[in-house]
């Protein structure tokens, strides 16, 4: 058991240094690009990757590598705001819901299960129709459609956590709601969330992307990775550099964060499953 | 007479539970109504937009009046609620046609969909996310794992014209247009399936880690129980609660149909019907749609918290006696 | 380990049934013909199904909406007149017409050999009723036609228009004038799936957007379609539908992306036909704000579009410059004299913008003038090339110091209403059924519907008024040619390129052709080889 406690530490370890190494180049990037992303070159148009453009220039002739550069810190730190504001809103919801009970209770929970049983399709396109194009408006729509399921999961654990003991004898002891909730229920009901928001940051790059696609989102001629897939899938056939960069981008942001998060909660909840088998195998020797 | 004793609070409590269905519909449809009424753009002038001929403001204004579109907002609202009540889901501003006709079209497309890809992910996430689950940090684990992490992070339009490109046009195993015949099922089941497989080995492989991480698997090897025999019938028993409820919220999104895969593969189910309806503000095709959302919501929860009850006689559901 | 191997076992027990569905599939698909890509060389004397992969897949009323494009598209209906390629009115249905000396009334002469699909002969009566369903239920026919009423005499029909309307004989060519057995819309069969027309097919099956099955009509006036049968197949997106005719599961597609014009240029097994529509892609300045409001500035900006490339590079080749709204098939079309037009000389742009006081003091990139920063608002809606050229002119515009900011809308009615922009990218069909008047009024004349510019000129309102009346062909060119003089020389609007639209066919296909209408292309001679 402690040996693959100590082994998941490590691994949670090495994956945050290079989570924070990933964000510091997020924010860097830019400076690093060799061309300007906005301009357009009509006459360099839709060309393969060479010596000028090292991954090739989109249907307006601009410069894909500098453009996925100049996209990773809006792409990324879009994802994580995004998840962090719902991880909020959910939390506040669900602490507020799971812990005073009753009429509080049932009727957050309606209204959790109204927004649940929102496609979020409709509710993303009506927010960007009432409050206009845009990263901003993106963002809002996207927080919108994500916080229920998080209201949910900080509901049931307050549910199970308030049962506690030692929550009672702080209510013994004369402490306050407020401190009952950011001392004790928070931390712990935190625990499983964060897990499931990690887990959920390469998911959200995907939807921002999949928001560019219909049309919202950051508007042109802003470079945002989804909004570069968009552009680039007609052209997928013939000049599949367009799409292929941007989508590596994506995905590698993807399975880091979710690397992150499995190792996050390994490391909260370490299991080890070697007993099963070799116990058998010890068995089986003379 | 078990059953006869908890069959009393069960019929009330889902009684209840259907009862809150009401309230739901009723709220999701208003909140439908008014953000796209709010909205900007309108069916009319979209249609017109696209067509590019310019017309007099009298023929718009008169298009407008047919689609009933000039009432305010609260009277589109009740008529739109007090029709539906009476069965009448009205006809799509798009092409005039019954909107029920088009949803039970689309329906029987889209659960079929449904049902192969959930299968398919079953078939494939189960015993994969078991191997990596009990190799656990072993090589096998990570390739899986990190064949996972490539499949979920795809984008569905890339796998689908993936898929195509390679199944279809390169290899030619399968035609590109399909949709007619049951040969049509095989791509789209696979778009769908080969991310949700992605996602859902790692949600068995966390699902089986927790109960293998449990005091009875240790009790059950120390009797002297075969590893594969706990793994079959105690740990996967337990793990199955969590794995339903994560299916029940995938199977909840595919029923509402999925655009991009359904547009690509030319499969005319509900993702489909909707996507169209948004673009082009059908605001009856859309108002149905999202009723029909809610109702499978409510009642995939509903199926969900009952087969709990089924599985672990210990939960209690609310309002039961204890 | 003997766990592991189970689920190995299971795991190649899955992946086996799927190879062996696969192997089946290849088996049966050798069998059937339609699938397989052989069938791109292959050559037969004898009628062969057709099949048409459509990207906008529509209903078949005539009297509904835009159905009639479908009707008039899958060779199911015909109107009395057609426009040929170079956009004059030709009869078809009829043999002779004749104009009251009052203006008002025209006498048409119908063939007397046209059956509808119900056996039914097509006679005066029968175009009187096709016509008065379709200006009861079509309000943009009935302002179009301007009927007063029409008598039926055999074979001969009288329409009186409430005022004199030049454009009538255009708008017979519209598809909503497809003439249809308005008899047989009795409630018995859905108009909308199975219309009874004159054209050379019939609907036999109709699958709500899935697709139509077509059935040669075999007394068509025109002799015996060359097709066994027409399968119109609905493929809703664009990457697909390339795909499929890529694979040779199709015979012909429409609707393609441009993108995709080279992937079929530049392979033997497919011919594309190409042809400049009146389509044209369009800017509008909104004449009100502070910097549109100067010519010398707009001349500025037309002269920082680069309207070739835009054509060449952003549509593929798929759009041809231009200066005037319409396209040169039309005689009013040619703007080989439109020389107040500037060409694209970004150094003369820059030139031009200093010598009016437009300098960057400031020094932040950007131009400004008494102290204002030039900014501009670039709006546009999603129609493809739109985007496109819209944010090539940012871009350009940015290289020349003006900054420019860029939205797009889903629809872009309440912005242009509102005026909340400075330059409008937009496409316009200017001549549908022929006639530039309906455009020309819209877009310039003061006040209009589409004169989102607010664009005013009492000469140009004079012209268009003459235009209303004027029934000589030729006059109504020049007149035409003339408010478009006018309205460009001061660069009130800025004309960009008119889309070339395609088709692609296998290599053997005739009888379908692109045509600059857009609305024909089944017709009795389309056959696979």
């Amino acid at each position: 058991m402690k040996r693959s406690a100590r082994s998941a530490r490590i691994r949670y370890q090495i994956l945050l240094a290079l989570t924070i190494l990933f964000l510091g180049m997020s924010i860097l990037a830019p400076l690093l690009m060799p061309n300007d992303p906005n301009h357009a070159a009509l006459a360099d148009a839709k060309q393969a990757p060479s010596a000028e453009y090292p991954w090739g220039t989109d249907w307006l002739g601009r410069c894909v590598f500098s453009r996925v550069l100049a996209g990773a810190p809006l792409s990324v730190f879009a994802a994580l705001a995004i998840v962090g504001l719902t991880l909020m809103a959910g939390s506040v919801v669900g602490i507020a819901s799971g812990y005073f009970g009753g009429r509080v209770d049932a009727f957050l929970m309606r209204i959790v299960d109204i927004f649940l049983a929102f496609p979020g399709m409709v509710l993303a396109l009506a927010v960007a129709g009432m409050l206009g194009k845009g990263l901003n408006n993106a963002v809002i729509a996207l927080v919108a459609t994500g916080w229920p399921p998080y209201a949910r999961i900080m509901r049931s654990q307050v549910l199970t956590l308030k049962e506690e003991n030692y929550i009672y004898a702080a209510k013994l002891n004369g402490q306050t709601t407020v401190s009952i909730l950011l001392l004790h229920i928070l931390p712990n009901a935190l625990r499983l969330v964060i897990v499931t928001a990690s887990l959920s940051i390469g998911g959200t790059v995907l939807s921002l992307a999949g928001l560019s696609f219909l049309g919202l989102g950051p508007q042109p001629p802003v470079a945002e990775w989804g909004s570069m897939l968009a552009d680039g899938r007609g052209l997928m056939q013939q000049h599949p550099w367009m799409v292929f960069y941007p989508g590596l981008a994506i995905l590698l942001t993807s399975i880091l964060f979710n690397l992150l998060g499995d190792s996050v909660r390994d490391v909260l909840d370490p299991h080890d499953s070697h007993h099963l088998f070799q116990k058998t195998q010890r068995k089986r020797k003379p | 007479m078990m059953m006869r004793i908890w069959l009393g609070p069960l019929l009330r409590y889902i009684a209840r539970r259907l009862g809150s269905l009401v309230v739901v519909l009723l709220g999701v449809t208003f909140l439908t109504y008014g953000l796209m009424y709010v909205s900007p753009s309108d069916p009319v002038e979209l249609l017109l937009q696209a067509q590019g001929i310019p017309v007099s403001e009298d023929v718009v204004q008169a298009l407008k009046q047919k689609a009933g579109l000039d009432r305010p907002f609260l009277v589109q609202y009740v008529s739109w609620l007090g029709n539906f009540c009476r069965g009448d889901m009205g006809e799509s501003l798009v092409d005039g046609q019954p909107v029920a006709e088009a949803l039970q079209a689309a329906l029987p497309r889209t659960l079929l969909l449904t049902l192969t890809s959930v299968i398919m992910t079953i078939v494939l996430s189960v015993p994969l996310g078991i191997l990596t689950a009990v190799r656990q940090n072993r090589f096998s684990d990570y390739f899986i794992r990190f064949l996972s992490f490539l499949s979920h992070a795809m984008p569905s339009f890339f796998v689908s014209l993936l898929l195509l490109y390679v199944v279809a046009l390169k290899l030619h195993w399968l035609p590109v247009l399909a949709s007619g015949s049951a040969k049509g099922l095989i791509l789209p089941t696979l778009a769908l399936a080969i991310p949700m497989t992605g996602k859902y080995i790692r949600q068995v492989r966390a699902a089986i880690l927790e109960q293998l991480g449990q005091s009875y698997v240790d009790g059950a090897l120390s009797r002297g129980i075969r590893p594969g025999a706990i793994l079959v019938r105690d740990v996967l028993r337990n793990a199955l609660l969590t794995i339903i409820t994560l299916l029940s919220l995938s199977a909840g999104s595919l029923l509402g149909g999925t655009a991009a895969v359904e547009m690509i593969f030319v499969w005319r189910g509900m993702g489909f019907l909707v996507m169209d309806a948004i673009l082009k503000r059908d605001y009856p095709m859309i108002q149905a749609f999202v009723v029909w959302m809610a109702v499978i919501y409510v009642l995939i929860n509903l199926l969900v918290d009952l087969s709990y009850r089924l599985l672990d006689p210990r939960v209690r559901l609310n309002g039961e006696p204890n | 380990m003997k766990r592991t191997l189970t689920l190995l076992f299971l795991l190649l027990l899955t992946l086996s049934l799927l190879a062996s569905c696969r192997t089946t599939e290849k088996l049966e698909s050798a069998n059937d013909t339609a699938v397989s890509g052989s069938q791109i060389n292959g050559t037969s004397t004898e009628r062969q199904d057709f099949i048409f992969g459509v990207y906008n897949f529509s209903k078949l009323d005539p009297a509904d909406n835009y159905n009639g494009w479908g009707t008039i598209r899958y060779g199911i209906g015909e109107t009395l007149f057609n426009l040929d390629e170079h956009l004059e009115i030709v009869p078809v249905l009829v043999t002779d017409h004749a104009l009251s000396g009052d203006k008002k009334t025209w006498t048409l002469q119908l063939r007397d050999d046209v059956k509808f699909h119900n056996g039914q002969g097509m006679d005066g009566l029968a175009v009187k009723a096709s016509l008065e369903r379709l200006v009861a239920r079509h309000e943009r026919a009935a302002a179009d036609l301007k009927i007063a009423s029409i008598t039926a005499d055999g074979f001969s029909v009288a329409i009186t228009t409430t005022e004199p309307n030049p454009t009538l004989l255009n708008s017979l060519c519209d598809p909503y004038a497809c003439i249809i057995d308005a008899t047989a819309d009795d409630g018995s069969v859905d108009f909308n799936q199975y219309p009874v027309g004159t054209g050379p097919y019939i609907v036999q099956t109709y699958k709500e957007d899935v697709s139509a099955t077509l059935e040669p009509f075999a007394d068509y006036w025109g002799g015996m379609p060359a097709s066994k049968s027409v399968i119109v197949k609905s493929i809703s997106d664009v990457d697909t539908l390339a795909l499929a005719m890529q694979n040779g599961e199709i015979d012909a597609a429409y609707g393609l992306s441009y993108d995709t014009l080279d992937l079929f240029s530049q392979d033997d097994r497919f011919k594309v036909s190409q042809a400049p529509t009146t389509r044209v892609y369009m800017l509008y300045f909104n004449l009100e704000r502070d910097f549109m409001a100067d010519e010398n500035f707009r001349r500025a900006v037309c002269m920082a579009v680069d309207k070739e490339s835009y054509g060449s590079v952003l549509l593929n080749g798929a759009g041809t410059a231009t200066k005037s709204a319409f396209p040169a098939a039309l005689s009013y079309g040619d703007d080989s004299n439109m020389t107040a037009v500037p060409d694209y000389d970004p150094e003369g742009a820059r030139i031009l913008l200093a010598e009016n006081g437009y300098t960057d003091t400031d020094g932040d990139g950007f131009l400004d003038k008494d102290g204002k920063k030039v900014s501009l608002d670039i709006v546009t809606y999603g129609r493809t090339g739109l985007p496109q050229s819209a944010q090539a002119l940012q871009s350009a515009l940015q290289d020349i110091g003006i900054a420019a900011s860029y939205e797009q809308f889903e629809s872009i009615d309440t912005v242009l209403k509102a005026g909340d922009f400075d330059i409008c990218a937009y496409a316009y069909v200017t001549t549908p059924t022929g006639d530039p008047l309906s455009y020309l009024s819209f877009t310039t004349g003061t006040g209009k519907g589409a004169n989102y510019g607010k664009y005013s000129n009492p000469q140009v309102d004079a012209l268009l008024h003459e235009l209303s009346l004027e029934f000589d062909r030729e006059k109504r060119a020049n007149l035409a040619t003339e408010i478009q003089q006018i309205v460009t020389s001061d660069c009130s609007y800025s004309y960009l390129f008119h889309l070339n639209m395609f088709m692609v066919t296998k290599k053997g296909v005739t009888g379908i052709e692109q045509s600059p209408v857009d609305y024909y292309q089944i017709t009795a001679r389309t056959a696979r080889e």
